[in-house]
Parts: structure tokens; sequence; C-alpha cells
């Protein structure tokens, strides 16, 4: 009996440093981070300017947690980051980034970037069948791939290169 | 006082080594697109998953592991997974899952899928593993093996596990033309034509033929003065696959298509050891077609169906004269499934299943038996958030099998997912399955050696686990597993002492209890994955489960061993089991523990012109695996003694070349 209290009371200490050891592992948002890069690095824009802007939004997220946008911002300083307040300030950006929390807003994110061109990246699965350009998906074992619609890119007045075409999971 | 110390600095120091988080990940600024897309997050860290892996302990073993090991049949591969075991007669291949492996059970207990679409056939429910199986390895993309109860979300089958094999796209296969040359007159030609058009129109087109002349084989239960113990010119292979893709957004369908035939050496049911004729030929057309539609951002619908006629004929040589017997199944399914995560902290998942076996037709001498079976399926599962570190999944399935009899059973499962560390996963998993008797078990009867059953009632499994993930850093994680399965209503082949007819009747209870681990590292440039596992499978009467190894071990490394050419290791260890007695409560001969070890050589000559050398079975070991009491018929008679093992080949060469063209 006082083995398995001795046990019990040394798995508490573990859970507890455990929870203190950091938040989530930030591996998966360097993987995720790298692609948004090379999706922009792959994407031509009607007029291309120096710049490219990578806006994502600003709510449904608590301030602390380290996002996507700011793995953006701390690695490729050749991008500049914004958070947007509402989804009408995406039209102004060139790229437009929905977390997987914000699966909700992809239609009014669709309709404030409308025949502009905006390149929408949904982290989330169902995201690209829907209308988002590209999408990041689980492709099995622990990887990440990504889906391509290529009538929205086309819509939308952006390029996409063959390589992201060969190299997507799925293309609608 | 001390055990509790060494596990608290266990403990303590799994938590400082396990921030994973920061630096040292295998990928920069420069890191391509192609390489981007190999890392793999262990499960532990990430949020990124599909529904099925949240409430289970799935294994993947990807592409680039099965062309750096030489892989050419999906046996070949599945012996790697963690809690796997293959078994081979010379005829077939068949799989051991946590242990539980009978000889001669067609691997009936184990889900086979492609794609997400069944492959077991209706009459024997088999999965087929070997080089039997349908597709070439060269296609493959992955394999994904859930260990444990799957009835919740497959229906009768998956009682053991459930594998998922999936294929390459057209884009990710690209041109290739393969060919490879063996000892034993082996010859392996393949092509594959894969591309992705401008509008994202994916398609994919493959042929691939084997043969093998087989080795002439010693049977020492034949030994005898002036008698013949050897199989000549029956150990030959005959394969044929066709693959055929298209692919576009949401929508695939795929023509799976492959014959093979393969000599029967060793004189099993009794039939001649050495007279040409004796072969198993087997033959499948399969059309696969899924759409996945997403309704909303929240919501997916997905449908899938299946279309497959699966053939069998056996010739068999007795005093010469061929005895012929053969089955044809016809199987008819689709699935409709709704996944959503509409609801706050819920992921649901709701479908129905449908599959007819309009078809089961088994013939021979004086057999001719032919029940088609319905099946419909109703299951639902949600994965319920509750709060950052905890989720529950609760999982429910309805099955309805009909044919001459009626199978009916509801199949729960239950599993807690805790994340106490950003780097920890701890899975407790409960669930239950079953597994109607399938038409072999049935319907099958032969005038002076079989009768059939078709008062059998279905297998029903318990199994509950408790499983580890640890991210331990830089591509390391240790996965471990403790777990008891408790099935009851066993099916087994048994001989009625009092007609001298084999029968397969409900034999009563069986405790399968074991623990395994495995380890997946990088040291430098090596890359390390070992595993051990430890296994009892006991029958009600006390007795052991013939074939049931005591341990399992594996290892296999890949590291570059010279400029350009990399070698890819592997040691399996098959620890001690019990040979067939015929009889599951009557303890089996025991056979001792054995390892093997491959080795694979991998280069390339020019840029689009790769080779390969594997040297199977490197230590040129003797070693057997367990055969079922089918290969002891001739005895007493022409054999000497009972053959309680099959011996596996030994030391083999083959040379590879892939182009792409």
């Amino acid at each position: 009996m006082k083995q398995v209290l001795r046990v019990a009371a040394l798995m508490l200490l573990w859970l507890v440093l455990g929870s203190a050891a950091g938040a989530e592992s930030s591996t998966e948002i360097r993987l995720k981070a790298s692609f948004v890069f090379n999706f922009v690095q792959f994407t031509q824009w009607p007029e291309q300017t120096g710049e490219i802007t990578v806006c994502s939004l600003a709510t449904d997220r608590p301030e602390a947690e380290f996002d996507v946008l700011d793995e953006l911002r701390s690695r490729y300083p050749a991008l500049v980051t914004r958070r947007v307040r509402t989804t009408g300030e995406f039209g102004t950006c060139h790229v437009a980034l929905l977390e997987a929390t914000q699966a909700a807003h992809l239609s009014s994110v669709l309709a404030a970037t409308a025949g502009r061109p905006v390149l929408v990246i949904a982290d989330f699965e169902s995201g690209v069948p829907l209308g988002a350009a590209l999408g990041l998906v689980a492709t099995g074992g622990g990887r990440i791939g990504f889906d391509v619609n290529l009538a929205a890119a086309r819509k939308a007045g952006l390029l996409l290169s063959s390589r992201l075409l060969q190299l997507a999971r799925r293309v609608y | 006082m001390a055990r509790s110390v060494g596990l608290g600095i266990v403990l303590v120091a799994s938590v400082i080594f396990a921030d994973g988080s920061r630096g040292e990940t295998a990928f920069e600024r420069q890191t391509s697109l192609e390489d981007l897309l190999e890392i793999q997050v262990s499960s532990a860290a990430r949020r990124l998953q599909s529904p099925s892996e949240a409430p289970s302990m799935v294994s993947v073993v990807t592409a680039s592991e099965i062309h750096r090991f030489g892989w050419r049949s999906l046996g070949e591969a599945l012996a790697s997974f963690r809690g796997l075991s293959t078994t081979y007669d010379r005829s077939y291949t068949y799989l051991g899952v946590r242990g539980f492996g009978r000889p001669g059970d067609y691997t009936s207990r184990v889900l086979l899928m492609i794609d997400g679409h069944p492959v077991n056939d209706g009459v024997y429910d088999q999965a087929p593993i070997g080089p039997e199986f349908p597709l070439d390895m060269e296609l493959v993309d992955r394999i994904e093996f859930v260990p444990g109860a799957g009835s919740v979300m497959y229906g009768g089958n998956a009682v053991l596990g459930v594998i998922n094999v999936v294929t390459k796209t057209g884009a990710g296969n690209g041109r290739k033309i393969n060919a490879s040359l063996g000892d034993g007159g082996a010859l392996h030609a393949g092509i594959s034509a894969g591309w992705r058009d401008d509008d994202g129109r994916d398609g994919l087109l493959a042929y691939s033929r084997e043969r093998n002349r087989g080795r002439d084989l010693y049977f020492e239960s034949y030994e005898a003065a002036g008698a013949n113990a050897w199989s000549r010119g029956l150990d030959f292979e005959r394969n044929e696959r066709l693959f055929a893709q298209l692919r576009q957004g949401g929508f695939a369908a795929a023509l799976v298509a492959n014959q093979r035939t393969k000599g029967v050496p060793g004189g099993p049911y009794g039939i001649d050891l050495n007279t040409p004729g004796s072969q198993v030929m087997d033959r499948r057309w399969q059309l696969n077609l899924r759409y996945e539609h997403a309704m909303s951002a929240d919501t997916t619908l997905q449908w899938r169906a299946h279309a497959m006629d699966v053939r069998y004929n056996g010739e068999w040589m007795y005093s010469g004269v061929s005895q012929p017997d053969g089955m044809v199944t016809t199987s008819l399914g689709g699935e409709l499934s709704v996944a959503s995560s509409a609801i706050r902290g819920h992921t649901l998942l709701a479908g129905i299943s449908l599959r007819r076996d309009g078809q089961r037709h088994q013939f021979a001498a004086s057999l001719d038996a032919d029940t088609p079976r319905r099946a419909v399926g109703l299951f639902a599962q949600d994965d319920i958030a509750l709060g950052e570190r905890v989720t529950l999944s609760a999982g429910l399935r309805h099955d309805e099998v009909r044919g001459i009899r009626d199978y009916r059973h509801l199949s729960p499962r239950l599993a807690l997912i805790l994340k106490p560390a950003a780097t920890t996963v701890v899975k407790l998993i409960s669930g239950s399955a079953f597994r109607p008797p399938n038409a072999y078990e049935t319907d099958y009867a032969f005038t002076g050696t079989n009768a059939a059953n078709p008062n059998l009632k279905s297998e029903v499994a318990q199994t509950n686990e408790l499983g580890l993930i640890q991210d331990l850093g830089t591509d390391s994680s240790l996965s471990a597993s403790l777990y008891r399965t408790q099935m009851r209503d066993l099916i087994s082949i048994e001989r009625d002492p009092a007609t001298n007819l084999q029968q397969h009747h409900n034999v009563g209870r069986v405790d399968a209890r074991g623990l395994e681990f495995e380890l997946k590292t990088r040291l430098g440039p090596v890359g390390l994955r070992g595993g051990a596992s430890w296994q009892r499978v006991r029958h009600e009467s006390g007795v052991d489960l013939a074939n049931t190894p005591a341990q399992l071990a594996k290892l296999l490394a890949d590291a570059p061993v010279a400029p350009g050419v990399r070698l890819g290791w592997e040691t399996y260890y098959l620890g001690a089991r019990t040979a067939d007695s015929g009889a599951v409560a009557t303890t089996g001969e025991r056979v001792g523990g054995s390892s093997v070890s491959h080795a694979t050589l991998s280069g390339s000559l020019a840029r689009d012109l790769e080779w390969q050398a594997r040297v199977s079975n490197v230590f040129d070991r003797r070693y057997g695996n367990v055969a079922g009491t089918e290969f002891s018929s001739n005895f007493p008679g022409v054999q000497q003694g009972p053959m309680t093992q099959v011996l596996q080949d030994r030391r083999g060469l083959s040379l590879r070349l892939r182009w792409a063209y």
C-alpha cells in the first residue's frame, strides 16, 4: 500500500512539473509557419510589390498564445505580419491566414476578399473545398500536407507554381 | 524504496529532457516543401489529427521506410510493426497480432483496408498480407495499424486490429520502372505512370509482374531410407498486379486487381510431397470509390463504396491425381458518414455501413455451398474535450449480419486521453469487438475429412489498454502499452475423435495479455527504431495458444555508410512458442526462439537511377515458422514424424534497379 502511495505521489509530482514545463510544443507551429512561408514563395501576385503582408484575425484567441503568425514574425523578417480586428480588413493584405479555431469566419473572409488578389490560407481541413486557395491538412503519421483550390486561386488572380500543384495532397 | 526513487528519477528526467519545443528540430528557413511534407510531429506534440487517431495507439510506417528497408511485400513491412509478427507456411502468410495468430486462421480477425476500403473477402474474411496482397509496395504511401477492438468503427472482423494501406497520388508517385533479380530465379518488373495535370486531375497507372522459380525443399519429417523427402519445383510463385486510380478534389476512384499462383510444397492436407501440380491461385478484381464533401467549415460528409470479385482455385495432387477446390465471392458495400466539430469541444462522427456478399460459393468434389451474407452497421463516436489536457472519446456501433443465421452485436468503446505535459499522452482505452463466423467456418464440408457447422456463435472480445506516448525531443519518442484482451467463444478447427472429421467449434474463453515498448530515435545520422514485447495468450483450459511467441523484439536501423549509400538493417527476434497440437486444450510441442536479420543497401547510379541490394537472412539462420496440423496429415504413413514447423528461406540476395523516367 505504501508503495502504491509513493508511486501515486511521484506521478502527481510529475503531472505538476509537467504542466510547468511550458505550453503546447511549438514543433507543429514551426512546421506550419514553414509551409506558409513556402506558399508565399510559390505564389505570384498580379502586382508584385516589395513586401508581402500576412494577416491573421486578432479575435478568438487568448493574447498569450503563440501562434503561426507570431512564428512567421520571428523567423521570416522579410514578411510583414499584421493582426486585423475585422474580416473586412483582409482585403488590404496579400495573405489572409485563418487559424484552426477561426473556421467559422471563413465565409466572411472569402466575401471580404472576393475578386481581390488575396491568398487565403486555412489551417483546417474543410477550408480548401469551401473556397480557400490553400489549406493545411493532416496526412497521416503526424505529417502535415496541404490542399489547393485552383479555381479559388484563379478567381483571385493569383498564379500558383506548378510545384505547389504537384506536391499538394488534393487539388480542387 | 530504491525502486520508487529510481522511478522518480526517471519521471523527473523525462520531464526535464522532454521539452522538445525549442531548437533542434529538423527544419530551418531553407527547408524545401518536399522535406516539410515528410516531417513527423509526434502524437504527443500535435493538435492536428484524424478522429480515428485520438482513441487509439496507432503505428505508422511511411513510403521512405518501405524503400529504405527494401520491403517487397506487405508482410515484410508489417513484421516491423510494434505488436505484429508474421507466419509463412509457404502457401500464404498469416499475421499474429499481440501474440494471437494461430496457424491457418487466415488472419480473419484483422480488418485490412486499402484507402479505407475493405480487402477481406466474403468467404474466409482473409486479410491477404503476403505477396498475395493486391497492391505493389511501390505504390504505398503509408501503412497505418491500430491494435485493439476496431468493431466500434468497422464492424465484425476488426477484433484484433485494423490495418489501412494508403496509396500514393499520381503526382507523388511520378513515373517509374523497376526491375529486380534474385536467387531462386526471382524476377520482378514493374512500371508505373503517375501524373497531375494543370487542372489538378491526378492519375496513376501501374502494372507489375513477378515470378520466382523457388528452391527445391527438403522436409525432415519425411526422411526414411530409400524414401523421398524433397518437394522439387513446388515452391514457385507467380504474381501479377494492376492498379489504376483517378483523383480530383475530394473524389477518388481506384481499380485494384491481382492474380497470384503459388506452388504448395511440404505435403499439407495429405497431398503428395513431390507431385508437380499442387498449387493455389488467388485472383481479385476490386473497384473502390470515395467522395468527401465539405458541407460547412466544420462538417464533412464522406461516402465510400467498393465492389470486389475474389476467386480462389486450388489443385491438390493425391497419388498423382488432382483434386481441385475453389471459391468465388462477390461483394458490394458502401458507407456514408458525417464528421462535425460544429459543437464546441466535440468532434462528432456518425455513419451507416452496408455490405452484401452476394456470392460466397465454395466448391470441391463433395462440396457445393453458397450462402450469401448481408451486414448493416450503424456507428457514432464523440471526442469530447474536457479542458486543455483531457479528452474523452465515446463510440458505439450496432451491427446486424444476416446469412443462414443472424448475428448481432453492440460494440462500445470508451477512451480517456490525457496530456499531463506538452510531450506526454496517456491513453486508457476499453472496447468490445466481435467476429461472426465466416463461410469457410460454417459451410466447408468434405466427405471423409471436414464437417460443416452452421451453428457457430460469434467470437466476442473485450480489450482494455493503457498506452503511453512520450516525446523525448528531436525525432525521439517512446511508446508503451499494457493490454489485455478477453475473448469468448473462440472459433477453432478441432478433430472429432469419434468421426475423425475436422470441424469448427466455439472452444471457450481465451485471455491475452501483454506489454509492449517501442523507441524511435536518431543518433546523429543513424535512425533507430527498436521494440520489445511480452505476451501470453491462454485458453481457459490453462493451455497457451499455439504460435504465440512469449517475447518479440525488433531493431531497425538506417544510416549512411558511404557517400551516397545508405544501409537499412533489420533484426527480428521471435521468442519461444508452442506448435499446433490440433486441439486448443492440448499443449503443443515447444518451439525455441529464433532471430533473423536483413540488410538493404541503397544508392544512386545517376540522377534518376537508383539501385538496391538486399540480403535477407544475413546470418543464414535455419529457422522455421509454426505449421498447422495439416502438415502432419501424412503421419503416420509416408511421413516419419509430425511436421511442427515449416522452414523459412536461408540467406538470399536480391538486386534492384529503379528508374524515374
